[in-house]
């Protein structure tokens, strides 16, 4: 029972720290999936993360804003019945590159069989 | 980092007007030689603009994740007092000497120098205008 909550409390720490960072990484493999808008994106981050990964669309906005400046990400914008033309997102160039990059350094050692292997 | 941002402008607007309060009552002072007015002038002149910088620097910083240590609003501050300065000494409507304002003018150019190495230092901690580590969250 002690040893449960130890557990508990201490899984929640490593989570939050694991968790930083991780918010660009479903945002850039949602956007590599197609071109999104900023619900869709928090919709695809919630659904394929498994509802591990939640997002606030401000902090989306917020971080889409600091991509766009930092030419990672660009938009197109698309007319809809209602209200203010929608962005919608992709990723440039530069973007794709990084992101392939992160992902062969960061990502695909754990496809590895050895490491698959000790996983399960 | 988008160096002219609409809080910069914002800043930029209630400085001139400062600036320009700041003038007339120093040259009422200086033409009355009130010593004291003229000190307290200076010094609730320099208070009220590094609150507004304060104010519209937090919120830029906030906003559009600005990383410049307010070297920018030190800068729109230091061309709006020093031109103004000159601008209306030429005009004739300035009593405050020509010596006095050059000298004002050199120490704190020298001052915002330093604040220009110091923004210089923290840029390479940045990529453009972005901390590094706040990029990816």
């Amino acid at each position: 029972m002690e040893n449960d909550v130890m557990i508990t409390e201490l899984l929640n720490a490593w989570e939050e720290t694991y968790k930083k960072g991780q918010l660009t990484f479903w945002v850039f493999l949602s956007l590599k999936e197609s071109n999104k808008c900023v619900e869709e994106i928090k919709e695809f981050v919630e659904k394929m993360s498994e509802g591990s990964m939640s997002c606030e669309e401000q902090s989306l906005y917020r971080n889409l804003r600091k991509f766009l400046n930092l030419g990672i990400v660009a938009y197109d914008s698309k007319r809809v019945s209602k209200g203010p033309d929608r962005k919608y997102y992709y990723l440039t160039e530069l973007g794709k590159e990084l992101f392939q990059h992160f992902v062969e350094r960061n990502i695909k050692i754990f496809t590895k069989e050895s490491i698959i292997n000790l996983l399960n | 980092m988008k160096a002219l941002t609409i809080r910069l402008g914002q800043f930029a607007i209630c400085a001139l007007v400062l600036t320009v309060l700041f003038r007339y009552a120093l040259n009422l002072c200086i033409e009355a030689n009130n010593v004291i007015g003229t000190t307290t002038c200076s010094i609730v002149y320099g208070g009220l603009i590094f609150l507004v910088g304060w104010y519209f620097g937090t919120k830029d910083a906030k906003e559009n994740e600005v990383h410049d240590i307010g070297f920018r609003h030190h800068l729109v501050t230091y061309i709006l007092c020093i031109g103004i300065g000159y601008g209306v000494h030429y005009l004739g409507w300035n009593a405050e000497s020509l010596r006095a304002m050059t000298i004002t003018a050199i120490s704190w150019g020298i001052g915002l120098l330093v604040h220009f190495i110091f923004y210089l230092i923290e840029q390479r901690k940045t990529i453009k205008g972005y901390a590094k580590d706040e990029i990816f969250q």
